[in-house]
Formats: structure tokens, C-alpha cells, sequence
């Protein structure tokens, strides 16, 4: 009879692969580690995030930009950025040496909460249909209008842009009419208007601020012209949640 | 038998190799807890454009020159005119705006004017 010899597994070769992955680690991450030498501030210490928080406070509330602030904040990868500034506010607030920045942080954390907030409330006006359903504004001119709608259009420009009315007023030479007063009204506000105001936008341009919620009409010298004018949720090319402007171009009757 | 050994030296540089690879390519250890110098250069200069942008509105360059010190090694003497002067060349380098570059050369020239002695880091 016949003993084939008996095949025994290359334990010596797995031990020689665990052998090598224990040396190459221990190597790699205890005795010669990775040397980072540019780090972003998300990996700066707790101290250390808490500085540059504050300049990012301070600096806004030199420049008001809010864009750049939110981007440097946004840096620090902060789960919630605002409440990261109040809790450091009140911190600073409690010393009196640091009354300056505890105003900064506090300043911040209030702007840009109340902007998150107008985001979230315009991401779930675009998002859920119906919810926050806006109609375009209605042509209201009566008898005796010298000015007759020649289009209306919701503009999406950028994400941070607050809702507005804008004006394009001609002549009936076709000319942009500059110096003409205008009405924006609603139960709550009232906006006076004149054409002209914003030479970059051309003379015949006026525009102003609108209050989501609120319904207006508009009045050209005294006459009204539009009703239901309402702040309207859209999205801009990037597919960012915004508030729209209504442009309303008018064109005066010969 | 030789090649017993041989084999068993090959899986130990294979398992060494890859664990290298893993340890500093894939899996470094992480750079928590880094100290502010070793921040990248333009997030560097973005924070001393945050002390420029502060120092526009104060003017109170003792203060700018303490809030440079974040930057600096601790207990190191550093030399927030060359901080300045150094975000200054990076925002030209890299397309800053110029009412940005307006922020840092006044806060460099305020410095400058102010006290040119190297400051120290605290501890």
C-alpha cells in the first residue's frame, strides 16, 4: 500500500504576512509617522478653533460679509456653527476684558442663525409643493393708467439674495423714464419707489425689498398697477433654494 | 528548505510593504489637536486677513500684533511685520481682491510703524 504524504498548510506563510503587517504598522504609525505639515482648521484644537472662530467674528463684524464668514466657519467643521459661537459668546461675555468679542461672536451667531433660518425656510417653500404656494403678480390697472405691463418674470439670482421688486419703466418713445414715483404697499409695509435711483441698472430702473408673506401692490404716481405680489420661492442654476425677485417691466400707454 | 525560508522572508516584506503603504498613504494617523503653524499656507494668510480686516476698523495694531501671535511656535519670537508682509505677497500670488490686499497693507504698514521688534508667542 501506497502513503501519499500528508499536505500541510504554509502556516509559516501567514504568519511571515501577519509578522511583516505588524512590523509595517507599528513602522508607519508609531515610530516614523506621517509628518502633516498643512493642516486645514477643522484639525486645530479646541483652544485653537476657539481663536479663530473669534477672529472670523471679529472680521465679520468689520466687513459684514457673511458669505466669507460662513466659508471660514464652515472651515472649523463645527456639527453646529451657530450654537458654537453663542456658547463662546457667553463665555466671553462672562469676562469683562472680553466684552469686544463676546459683541462680535454674539453678533454673528445672531446673523447667521436668522440666515439659516430664512434658508430652511425657503429650502422647504421649494421643496414641498404646495406648502408655500406663491402666485404670480395680477395686472390691477384700471382706467386712466399711463403705464401698461409688458412683462413679468421671477429672477433667481443667488442663494442669499433677499426677495425684491424690480421696476423697468418706459417712455412711449421706448426710452427708460427716469424719476418716477412709485407705491409698494402691503398691510404691514410700505416702500417708496423712484426710477432712476440705481444709475448702474439704467435710469428707468427702481427696486425694493419684499417680506415673504406679505402681499403688496404697486402703485405707479398714485394709480395702481399690481396686486398680489408675493415673495416667491425658486432655484438658482445651481439647484440652491433662493428667493426670487419679480421684474416687471412697463411701457407707458402714447 | 531554502526556499522554505525564502518564501517566508517574501510574505514578511509583503506584508511589511503593504502595511507601510496602508500606515502612511491610506491611513496616516491623524493631524488632530495641530498647532495653528501648521496650518496651510493660505489658510495662514486667510486668518491674518481676518486680523487685517479687524485692525481696518480698530486700529489697534497691539492687538493685531498679539492675535498674529496665534500663528507662531509657542515661546518663539516672531515677527508679525514679515506675517503680514508674507500674506500680503500670497494674496497677490493668488488673486486676492484689491480692497483685500488694501486690508493687509495697511495692517503691514501699521505694523511697521508701530513697533518693528519681534514679539513673543506665549507659552
Amino acid at each position: 500500500m501506497i502513503r501519499t504524504p500528508e499536505r500541510k498548510p504554509p502556516l509559516y506563510l501567514i504568519t511571515g504576512l501577519v509578522f511583516g503587517l505588524v512590523l509595517g504598522l507599528v513602522l508607519a504609525w508609531l515610530v516614523w509617522p506621517v509628518r502633516v505639515s498643512s493642516v486645514g482648521p477643522s484639525s486645530l484644537s479646541g483652544e485653537d478653533k476657539e481663536q479663530y472662530r473669534l477672529m472670523v467674528a471679529l472680521a465679520y463684524a468689520a466687513s459684514g460679509d457673511m458669505g466669507r464668514a460662513q466659508a471660514r466657519l464652515g472651515l472649523l467643521g463645527d456639527a453646529d456653527p451657530v450654537r458654537a459661537l453663542t456658547s463662546q459668546a457667553q463665555t466671553a461675555l462672562a469676562n469683562s476684558a472680553t466684552q469686544r468679542e463676546a459683541r462680535a461672536l454674539a453678533g454673528l451667531a445672531a446673523e447667521l442663525g436668522s440666515m439659516l433660518s430664512s434658508q430652511q425656510a425657503t429650502l422647504e417653500a421649494v421643496n414641498t409643493p404646495g406648502s408655500a404656494e406663491v402666485g404670480s403678480p395680477v395686472d390691477t390697472a384700471g382706467e386712466g393708467a399711463r403705464y401698461s405691463l409688458e412683462s413679468q418674470q421671477l429672477i433667481c439670482g443667488a442663494a442669499s439674495d433677499a426677495p425684491e421688486v424690480r421696476v423697468y419703466l418706459f417712455n412711449a418713445e421706448n426710452l427708460p423714464e427716469a424719476g418716477v414715483r412709485m407705491q409698494l404697499q402691503s398691510s404691514e409695509d410700505q416702500a417708496e419707489l423712484t426710477t432712476g435711483n440705481h444709475p448702474s441698472e439704467g435710469p428707468g430702473y427702481a427696486e425694493a425689498e419684499i417680506t415673504p408673506g406679505e402681499v403688496y401692490t404697486l402703485s405707479i404716481q398714485d394709480t395702481e398697477m399690481m396686486g398680489a405680489i408675493q415673495a416667491a420661492a425658486c432655484q438658482t442654476a445651481e439647484g440652491e433654494p433662493a428667493w426670487g425677485s419679480w421684474q416687471l417691466i412697463f411701457h407707458a400707454i402714447p | 528548505m531554502n526556499i522554505r525560508y525564502a518564501l517566508f522572508g517574501l510574505t514578511i516584506l509583503t506584508g511589511f510593504v503593504f502595511a507601510v503603504y496602508q500606515g502612511w498613504a491610506q491611513r496616516p494617523v491623524s493631524a488632530q489637536d495641530a498647532p495653528p503653524n501648521m496650518l496651510r499656507a493660505d489658510f495662514q494668510s486667510d486668518y491674518i486677513l481676518m486680523v487685517a480686516e479687524a485692525y481696518g476698523t480698530d486700529g489697534d495694531a497691539q492687538r493685531a500684533i498679539s492675535q498674529l501671535g496665534f500663528l507662531a511656535t509657542d515661546g518663539e519670537p516672531y515677527n508679525p511685520y514679515g506675517m503680514a508682509s508674507d500674506a500680503l505677497k500670497f494674496g497677490e500670488e493668488n488673486g486676492y481682491s484689491s480692497r483685500d490686499l488694501d486690508l493687509l497693507l495697511a495692517l503691514q504698514s501699521g505694523l511697521l510703524s508701530f513697533d518693528p521688534n519681534f514679539a513673543t508667542a506665549e507659552p
